[in-house]
């Protein structure tokens, strides 16, 4: 299973990029926790446990590589079924953290589920896609994906977890194309379904209807739009988000010396999680943000390339699905702290606080390392 | 697939994921580059704060839309505390201006030195500034740094103390209550329902606080506004109650409390209440002592305080004695009545010899006609009020069944119309039991074990045998004396007893009920046994005058009692008013026949003074009696016989609410 050949075969700049990414990540959450107001600083508590984290997804991705990624696929049933259940225990025995029930206690670890069934449905769906290559021409052939998608993606929705729902919408999108779908079905559904979803919105907004979405999640979701409408309530983040990503200009504040952090106008418990890249655009301004996207393309660079050589479409779909994963996330994350998105609460991956969802990004390092492993031996 | 495909695919996703970063770039560039400077000042300490707008609550209006509580602006002034070197001198001049008291005084400045407020917020120097000091202060605003006046909204009681219990009072939510309502938006300083109605619909009532965020410069000025959020008024509030026939109620209590006293001093409290008995709304409801809820919009003063809360005073005035619980006396008898009935340990016809004293064993329980009654049926015994005929039903139907009929009329159930509601019980065999056997246990067992331990120890030291077995003996003796006493005891304090059950029967003993209970349970007799839930809000609605909530009638039981037996109860209480009935002299000329009972509960001495205390005065009624509209409660405290105390107060409402002309009315008094 483990060969020697296999272990020359490591992709060395993911792996490079990875550990940067995680290193950023670690300063950014040691800012964001270390309060200025003259507080104890909580900054070793949230790094112990970050690091924590990190190790578990490098056991992970130890574990991932040991075994040959094919074998995946052969069980990708069962862990489909794995992550339903997981989904659907979630709703019976969550916990329950700003209205949101995201969260399963297993002793003294919290488990997101809905982070880890991100991956575990890159894993499965890929397989899914493979053995429906070539038969994906029709929409009558492209209904299954879609079936097989939405039933997740609802339990997800449930919890409410707006923002992990359109993460698997854009996996799936992802991966669909590149298995084989014809653009121009999915171009249509995208934009139809695009359409549709400001429809409603708008619907909502003006009408005043009271369904689909509840007025919370409508104020979040437009709030971007217009924050200074409810400046003290859900355009509250918006407005402090961008007063602190601009006021940190080009070189920033400094580490460690962001007001709009110290002062606690960034709600705290956000400060490490959703909003750290405001944190970021404080303290290191531009130029440190340019620097963090920067390691982010080369990540999604050395993907597709690993994508473009996988000895088969397996391999292939599961490089492009962990791009469309790490890509939308990177465009929702951003575009909300920067005003241009909505406010749907998905994480910075690498960077932001939060164990389930660096195990999660470091098991998809895991299978991108995995799939470059057994190549083909071809060259560009 | 062949390669050549997968790789037109993924250079398509390498281009998506470059428009990604375009965008995002560029979005970056434009906030941090050309916008930076924008996003720098708002920034900069202290430039931004948000100021947040109180929402003004909404209004509680009678039943014809006449605002009773609203909401007034007054003018706060405030220093804005940016440097505590300026806050205190700005402090020093204020307090001159605005004649603050040294101690006003020394407790801001205290609270800015201890810097318990942050230094983004305003300090309170005081509320509700008259316009021309406002003006005052205006005029000198040069010599003012950082002082700011705003507008904020205070609660204004149109009717004083009237309605008082009702209403209830509003003041500053506590760390308490925040912590409580930590997720429904409060914050420090937010004003909080803290009694009545304003505390049972304070979510319908608050409203949603608006803010503006502003930029202000150094001395604390608003230099221009980022963005404002309009604060919404809360709901308004619809009474069942009228004030007319509330003003009426209110100064009925106070003349009948002024007018009894002349005879019995300590005639102090009292309370009464309304309903319409077919559909339980609460028309009018007072109690006595009252207070000014308007004091807590400012801090109250200990004597306020102790006049209010404290159990010292012997009588607080915050309690709404409409909702306590009082000993109902004869008013009960009508219970008694119908549970005989029902039981059939009594016809309407029985006739039973009241020789002015009940005998049970050694037991004599006196008639208050110590004279007799002589020969009485049911409607005669309820007309005189003849101790001796409930007496006689009482024991013969015993605890249980009476018991039955009481929770049926909904005695001793908590109502839920106001937060403050105080302790009422219907006592049955089984409550006596809870509430002695296990303190009486608890008891003896440690007298038990004393003695064991007591001669345990003198055991131990025994200088022989002998001795020891005399100890011993000793032991067994006080321990076996111990037990006796634990078993007399037992019978009496844990069994229920028979002459508790003829206490109960004319409505003494242990038998708890407020007024509002009483009322209700008279107005289910006028109705023909539906027992409604008695209601104070009609409903709920929005500043823009849409209805939020609107409560109807809700029927909480038909009683499982026989419509004949109610009937003769009614029969009864009609002759109450006539002839020799205990309240005739009350509607002597009335246009209207009513259906009444009056009460009269003895106290026995006072646990503190040893002195005999005066009875309790009791009045239920309703009217008419061949049609009932309205059912009446009342009660005072120390105000002796029901018909001359409570009865006249009652009679007066019901003057009041029929627009009977007052000039024939009765003496108000009857020698029950």
């Amino acid at each position: 299973m483990f060969e020697r050949r296999h272990l020359k075969n490591l992709d060395f700049p993911l792996i490079i990029v990875t550990i940067l990414l995680l290193l950023f990540g670690l300063v950014a959450i040691a800012s964001a926790t270390h309060f200025t107001a003259g507080e104890k600083s909580n900054a070793p508590y949230y790094l112990t446990r970050q690091v924590v984290g990190i190790f578990l997804g490098l056991v992970a991705i130890l574990f991932i590589l040991r075994i040959d990624y094919n074998d995946l696929a052969k069980i990708s049933w069962g862990l489909y079924g794995i992550n339903l259940g997981l989904l659907a225990l979630v709703d019976i025995l969550g916990h329950t953290t700003l209205g949101a029930q995201r969260w399963i206690k297993i002793g003294p670890l919290q488990l997101q589920p809905s982070e880890l069934a991100k991956v575990l449905i890159i894993i499965t769906f890929a397989d899914f896609l493979q053995k429906r290559a070539g038969r994906l021409n029709s929409l009558r052939q492209m209904l299954p994906c879609f079936i097989y998608i939405a039933i997740p993606a609802l339990l997800i929705m449930k919890q409410p977890d707006l923002g992990t729902t359109l993460v698997f919408i854009a996996i799936m999108f992802g991966m669909m194309y590149t298995a084989g779908a014809r653009p121009a079905i999915l171009l249509s559904i995208f934009l139809g379904g695009l359409a549709l979803a400001i429809g409603v919105v708008y619907g909502q907004y003006h009408f005043g209807w009271k369904w689909p979405l509840e007025e919370y999640q409508l104020k979040r979701l437009t709030a971007f739009l217009n924050p200074t409408r409810d400046p003290l309530g859900s355009g509250y983040q918006v407005i402090q988000s961008l007063v602190a990503i601009g006021s940190g200009g080009v070189f920033g504040k400094g580490l460690f010396k962001g007001t709009q952090i110290g002062l606690d106008f960034l709600p705290r418990d956000e400060q490490h999680t959703d909003f750290i890249f405001a944190v970021l655009g404080e303290e290191l301004g531009l130029v440190g943000e340019l620097v963090l996207l920067f390691l982010f393309f080369l990540f999604l660079y050395r993907c597709l390339v690993i994508a473009a050589r996988a000895k088969d479409l397996y391999g292939t779909l599961l490089a492009a699905g962990v791009v469309s994963m790490v890509s939308f996330h990177l465009l929702v994350n951003i575009g909300m702290t920067t005003g241009i998105m909505p406010v749907t609460g998905i994480p910075l991956p690498f960077i932001s606080y939060g164990g389930s969802s660096i195990l999660a990004n470091l098991a998809a390092v895991g299978l991108l390392l995995n799939v470059n492993m057994r190549r083909r031996k071809i060259t560009f | 697939m062949e390669q050549k495909v997968i790789e037109h695919k993924i250079r398509v996703l390498l281009l998506l994921v470059v428009m990604i970063f375009v965008i995002l770039v560029s979005r970056l560039v434009y906030l941090q580059v050309f916008q930076s400077e924008k996003y720098r000042t708002l920034s900069e300490q202290n430039r931004v704060r948000f100021i947040s707008i109180p929402a003004p609550r909404g209004e509680i209006r009678d039943q014809k839309g006449r605002v009773i509580v609203r909401d007034r602006p007054v003018y706060v002034v405030s220093i804005m505390n940016i440097n505590e070197e300026n806050t205190l001198r700005m402090l020093d001049k204020l307090s001159k201006l605005l004649q603050l008291t040294p101690e006003e005084k020394e407790k801001i400045r205290q609270k800015v030195l201890r810097r318990e407020i942050p230094s983004y917020e305003p300090v309170r120097v005081k509320k509700d500034v008259p316009m021309d000091l406002v003006t005052r202060i205006e005029e000198h605003r040069e010599e003012l740094p950082g002082v700011v006046i705003d507008v904020e909204p205070q609660r204004e009681y149109l009717y004083g103390s009237m309605l008082a219990h009702v209403v209830g009072y509003v003041r500053e939510i506590n760390e308490e209550e925040l912590a409580k309502n930590k997720d429904k938006g409060y914050k420090p300083g937010d004003r909080f329902g803290k009694a009545g109605l304003e505390r049972k619909y304070e979510e319908y009532l608050r409203g949603e606080d608006g803010a503006r965020q502003v930029e202000v410069n150094v001395q604390g000025r608003v230099v221009k506004s980022l963005g404002l959020k309009s604060p919404v008024q809360g709901n308004s509030l619809i009474l069942t109650i009228d004030i007319d026939l509330q003003k009426k109620a209110e100064e009925i209590m106070d003349r009948t409390l002024l007018e009894v006293q002349k005879e019995f001093p300590n005639a102090k409290a009292g309370a009464m209440v309304m309903l319409d008995v077919k559909t339980g709304k609460i028309l009018a409801m007072v109690s006595r002592p009252t207070y000014d809820p308007s004091i807590f919009n400012r801090e109250i003063t200990v004597e306020e305080s102790r006049a209010l809360f404290s159990n010292e005073t012997p009588f607080p005035a915050f309690t709404n004695r409409a909702l306590a619980g009082y000993a109902p006396a004869s008013t009960f008898k009508m219970i008694t009545a119908l549970a005989a009935l029902e039981a059939g340990t009594v016809t309407p016809s029985t006739v039973i010899n009241c020789p002015g004293a009940y005998r049970l064993g050694t037991g004599i329980f006196k008639c208050w006609a110590t004279w007799g009654h002589g020969a009485v049926n049911l409607v005669r015994a309820l007309q005189v009020s003849c101790d001796v005929y409930f007496y006689t039903i009482g024991h013969r139907t015993g605890v249980n069944e009476i018991a039955r009929v009481a929770k049926e009329f909904g005695l001793g159930q908590p109502t839920g119309i106001l937060p403050e509601e105080g302790i009422t019980l219907v006592p049955t065999p089984e409550w006596k039991r809870k509430v002695n056997e296990k303190p009486l246990k608890e008891k003896y067992e440690k007298i038990y074990k004393e003695i064991e331990e007591k001669y345990q120890s003198l055991i131990a030291v025994a200088s022989n045998e002998q001795e020891k077995k005399q100890l011993e003996k000793k032991r067994d003796q006080e321990l076996a004396r111990a037990r006796a006493e634990y078993n007399e005891k037992y019978r009496w304090y844990v069994n229920w007893q028979a002459y508790e059950t003829i206490n109960m029967s004319i409505g003494q003993g242990d038998n708890l009920y407020s007024p509002l209970q009483l009322a209700n349970y008279v107005a289910t007799i006028a109705n023909g046994g539906t027992l409604y839930r008695p209601y104070l809000v009609e409903k709920i609605v929005a500043p823009n005058g849409k209805t939020v909530k609107e409560f109807t009638p809700q029927v909480i039981r038909k009683v499982a009692v026989k419509p004949e037996n109610l009937e003769w109860v009614k029969r009864g209480m009609i002759k109450v008013t006539e002839g020799e009935g205990t309240a005739s002299s009350l509607f002597v000329g009335w246009p209207i026949k009513v259906a009444a009972k009056t009460g009269t509960a003895e106290l026995g001495r006072d646990p503190k003074t040893g002195k005999e205390r005066d009875n309790n005065g009791l009045f239920v009624a309703f009217a008419p009696a061949d049609d009932p509209q309205v059912a009446v409660a009342a009660v005072v405290e120390y105000g002796g016989h029901g018909g001359s105390s409570a009865g006249v107060a009652a009679r007066d409402l019901l003057a009041a609410y029929f627009g009977i002309e007052m000039s024939n009315r009765g003496v108000g008094y009857s020698p029950e």
